[in-house]
């Protein structure tokens, strides 16, 4: 027999412990899985490619990546361009300005029809359901996308 | 006729106390009533103390078994829930760094513009 305090002391006692000691181990797992884990393995194991889909889908970044690298390094340097003309006063409402921006504008849309096609391009290698997931789940990043180059 | 009972009554108990001439019993008498006396006049924090220590329903084992596998449970499951979540933020995480490696935009915002990481 126990007072009714002590009882619920002990029960609040164990029940974090026991909270602390699965969350600790569960974490671990996670943390040990996703250390060991690139980019690309992450998309074959949530979109359950299997290996002779992951060697065509593969193949497919390993093609696009050079397109991929020198479109973001021409959007990167446009996008130096702009800030500096916009911090620069004398440029305000200037020509330049106004290309900048147009350009960066204008590779941020190429930037999101190369994206467009190429996910297409992956999801046509995926069994239907993952294809559809796939799809759903990037053309959400097309509207973080803009709202990152609108920053 | 009330009061007159009581003062008989308080020299008859008088008496007889006196008349016991045992120091030992007057001595217990003398505590009980301070004890009475405490009891009445204690404050407050005291009392709340005392109703901690002695008027606390107890629980037999059975049921603190009981509450203690509740506890465990309500413990574990939680934890499996937070833990889920936690799993959910880190493949969110990993879902940014693969879009990271497809579009232009979002590359050239992590600051790397080359595709160190093979696919």
């Amino acid at each position: 027999m126990r007072s009714i305090f002590t009882t619920l002391a002990i029960s609040l006692a164990v029940g974090l412990l026991a909270f602390g000691a699965v969350f600790l181990w569960q974490k671990n797992r996670i943390d040990e899985h996703h250390d060991h884990l690139s980019a690309f393995d992450w998309f074959c194991e949530e979109f359950d490619i299997d290996d002779a889909q992951r060697e065509r889908i593969e193949a497919l970044h390993i093609a696009y990546f050079p397109e991929c690298e020198d479109h973001c390094i021409h959007y990167a340097d446009t996008k130096q361009t702009l800030a500096e003309i916009t911090a620069d006063p004398d440029l305000d409402a200037h020509p330049e300005h106004v290309e900048a921006a147009e350009e960066l504008a204008r590779l941020k849309k190429e930037a999101d029809k190369k994206f467009i096609d190429f996910i297409y391009s992956v999801a046509a290698e995926m069994d239907p359901k993952s294809s559809e997931r796939y799809l759903h789940r990037m053309k959400g990043w097309l509207e973080k996308t803009t709202e990152i180059a609108a920053e | 006729m009330k009061k007159d009972l009581f003062k008989n009554q308080l020299e008859r108990a008088a008496q007889e106390l006196r008349g016991r001439g045992d120091v030992g019993d007057l001595r217990d008498f003398e505590r009980g009533v301070w004890a009475e006396i405490a009891l009445h006049d204690e404050r407050w924090t005291t009392r709340v103390v005392r109703f901690f220590r002695d008027g606390v329903p107890t629980v037999p084992v059975p049921a603190i078994a009981g509450s203690v596998a509740v506890a465990v449970l309500l413990g574990v499951l939680s934890a499996m829930v937070q833990a889920n979540a936690y799993g959910e933020s880190r493949s969110d995480a990993m879902e940014q760094r693969y879009v990271a490696t497809i579009h232009p935009v979002l590359r050239s915002e992590s600051g790397d513009h080359t595709h160190s990481e093979s696919p």
